[in-house]
C-alpha cells in the first residue's frame, strides 16, 4: 500500500486563520491551540510538583522507578511517534485539492494513526498488568500516585484523541483533519516529556 | 509555494530523527538501574527537548506560525524541560528532610543494590513473591 504518491501544491503564504486576531497565525482551528496551551500548562505544573516530591523522597521515587518497565515505556514512545507521523502525513494529504483518491489516502493515514494509538493503549495495559498484578509494589512513597495519575491522565487524552481521529476519518475535511491532528501531536509531545520524567530521569 | 513531496520528505526525516533520539534515550536509561550518571541524564534531557522541539516545529507545523508563537510555545516546553531537569538534578544537590548526612540525598545503599540486569530484577520479584506466599501459608 503506497500512501505516499501524488504531489500537489501547498499554500505557502498568508495567515492560516484570518480574522482570529493574535491566533490567526496558528495552523488548524485556533481554539485547539487554546486547549493545547492549557494542557501543556497543566502538565508543566505536574512536572514541577513531581520534581519537588522527588526531592523530598528520592529513595522512594527511585524504588518506584526501578519497578517500572522502561522497555515498554520506550516501545510506547516509538509507537506514538510513528502514529504522529501518520497523522502529519494525513494533514499534508489534506492540503491537496479535493478528489476521491485524496480522501481515501487521508482516511488511510488517519486509520494508521488510530491503530497505533490503540496499540499504545494495549501496551500500556500490559505494562500496568506487569507492574501492579504480578508482584508486590515496593515502598515508594508518592511515586505510584504520580505514575498512575500522570499516565492515566495522558491515556485519557489518547482515548479522547482516538475518538477525534474517528470523527476525522468519518468527515476528512482539511480543517477537521488539521485540528484533530494538532490535538494528537499534543498527546505525542506530552508523552515525549513524560516518558523520561517517569522512567529515565533518576 | 512548496509541494507535498518536500513536506513528506521532511516528515520522514523528522520521524527518523525522533526514533533515533528515543533509542538513544532508552539506551542511556537502560545502562543504569539506579541513579543515572550525569552524562546519561544530560543525554536524556537533550534528546527529550530536541524531540519536543521537532514535534512542535514539524509535526505541529509551527514553522508557518509567527515567531512570537513559536518562541512562546518553545518557552512553555522549556519550562517542562526545567521540571524534567529539576527532577533529575535537585535530589543530587538538595538533601531530603530527615536524610542522613552525605553528598547526595540518594543513599549509598541504593547505589550498591542497583543492578544493570533485568533478569536479576525479575529474580528479585520472584523471590519476593515466593517469600510472601510462604509467609501466608498456614503452619
Amino acid at each position: 500500500m503506497n500512501l505516499d504518491r501524488g504531489a500537489c501544491e501547498l499554500p505557502g503564504s498568508g495567515l492560516p486563520n484570518p480574522g482570529w486576531g493574535p491566533l490567526s497565525g496558528l495552523p488548524g482551528n485556533p481554539l485547539i491551540w487554546v486547549l493545547i496551551i492549557s494542557e501543556l500548562l497543566v502538565f508543566a505544573a505536574f512536572f514541577g510538583v513531581f520534581a519537588w516530591q522527588r526531592v523530598l523522597d528520592p529513595e522512594g521515587f527511585l524504588a518506584g522507578q526501578r519497578h517500572l518497565e522502561p522497555l515498554l515505556g520506550g516501545l510506547n514512545t516509538l509507537v506514538l511517534l510513528t502514529s504522529g507521523l501518520a497523522a502529519a502525513m494525513a494533514v499534508t494529504q489534506s492540503q491537496c485539492p479535493p478528489h476521491a483518491l485524496r480522501e481515501r489516502r487521508i482516511r488511510q493515514w488517519l486509520a494508521l494513526a488510530a491503530v497505533l494509538g490503540v496499540a499504545f493503549c494495549l501496551i500500556k495495559a500490559v505494562e500496568y498488568h506487569l507492574e501492579f498484578f504480578t508482584g508486590p509494589l515496593p515502598d515508594s512513597g508518592n511515586f505510584f500516585t504520580f505514575y498512575i495519575g500522570l499516565t492515566g491522565f495522558h491515556a485519557a487524552h489518547v482515548i479522547f484523541g482516538l475518538c477525534l481521529l474517528g470523527v476525522a476519518i468519518w468527515r476528512p475535511r482539511a480543517d477537521t483533519v488539521e485540528t484533530v491532528c494538532a490535538f494528537w501531536h499534543m498527546v505525542d509531545l506530552i508523552w515525549v516529556l513524560l516518558y523520561p520524567l517517569l522512567y529515565l530521569v533518576r | 509555494m512548496h509541494d507535498t513531496d518536500t513536506q513528506r520528505r521532511r516528515l520522514w526525516r523528522t520521524w527518523a530523527l525522533l526514533m533515533g533520539m528515543t533509542l538513544i534515550a532508552m539506551a542511556s536509561g537502560a545502562l543504569h538501574r539506579g541513579p543515572l550518571a550525569l552524562w546519561a541524564l544530560a543525554l536524556v534531557l537533550v534528546a527529550s527537548l530536541v524531540k519536543a522541539q521537532q514535534i512542535l516545529s514539524i509535526y505541529l507545523n509551527l514553522r508557518i506560525a509567527p515567531a512570537s508563537w513559536r518562541g512562546g510555545l518553545l518557552v512553555l516546553v522549556g519550562v517542562m524541560g526545567l521540571g524534567l531537569a529539576a527532577a533529575g538534578l535537585l535530589p543530587r544537590w538538595i538533601e531530603a528532610p530527615g536524610a542522613t548526612s552525605g553528598a547526595t540525598a540518594i543513599p549509598v545503599s541504593i547505589h550498591s543494590t542497583t543492578t544493570n540486569n533485568t533478569t536479576d530484577r525479575r529474580s528479585d520479584r520472584h523471590t519476593e513473591r515466593h517469600n510472601e506466599r510462604q509467609a501466608q501459608e498456614p503452619r
